[in-house]
């Protein structure tokens, strides 16, 4: 179940699945939709191996949209596919701890605690796959831009409901 | 999970075009004028619907940013 809450400055979804393949699906077909609105904020506790399981996702999206643009006449239609393509094949992504790396990437993956880090200040998508310290929780709002999206997957507590909370005008 | 915290308004599916609570939606990209862009979360399991779907409207969307851009310029 999807919750959605535009609070004032923040758009938040709560999405609950029963396992982690559910969560990747989730994910890699919600990110392509979001890589148009500027760079992404993914927060896993495992970085490396969550990027590579997207990008495996991503690569099969490819494959089906590569099947569809052939089999399409329509020239709309044609151009949207071959634009995504394009877009999909140049998004950057990264899981490494570098500062250079994760300023370029337009994806960045990266472990709560390691937030405060980086130097980006403002991510229009942000989407936490893990839960993380009410600390971390607060710095990943700094890091969210006025009207963002934050993606949550995982438990979503009455403490989350309070810092937010705090923040509104 | 309590649901009176969150605020419930309709918004418009860019794939059904039906009014959808904002309860059961999912933001995605962008309008051509900035604003959010949602589609029913039930949508978001159909793959090849939901990912076709989005293309054709950011397409639409991006020519409509041509357009204007165009139209300043004259």
């Amino acid at each position: 179940m999807t919750h959605f809450s535009e609070r004032g400055h923040y758009y938040i979804e709560v999405r609950h699945f029963v396992n982690s393949g559910a969560v990747s699906f989730d994910l890699s077909q919600h990110l392509p939709r979001r890589i148009s609105v500027g760079p992404i904020l993914v927060i896993a506790e495992n970085p490396k191996i969550f990027l590579s399981v997207i990008k495996r996702r991503l690569v099969r999206l490819q494959i089906d949209i590569t099947r569809e643009s052939a089999r399409t006449m329509n020239h709309l239609k044609k151009e949207g596919l071959q634009y995504e393509l394009q877009r999909l094949e140049s998004t950057s992504f990264t899981a490494r701890g570098t500062d250079r790396a994760r300023a370029q990437a337009q994806v960045c993956f990266i472990q709560a605690e390691e937030v405060a880090t980086l130097s980006n200040d403002s991510y229009p998508t942000v989407y936490l796959t893990c839960t993380p310290s009410k600390q971390a929780f607060r710095t990943i709002l700094d890091k969210l831009e006025p009207l963002g999206l934050l993606v949550t997957y995982s438990k979503w507590g009455p403490e989350f409901e309070r810092i937010l909370g705090a923040r509104l005008p | 999970m309590k649901t009176t915290v969150y605020t419930n308004r309709q918004v418009a599916c860019i794939i059904c075009r039906q009014p959808v609570l904002s309860t059961a939606a999912t933001a995605g990209s962008l309008y051509a004028d900035g604003s959010q862009a949602f589609a029913c979360s039930g949508h978001v399991t159909e793959r090849l619907v939901w990912n076709l779907a989005w293309i054709t409207f950011e397409t639409i969307e991006r020519h409509k940013q041509i357009r204007a851009a165009a139209e300043e310029v004259v």
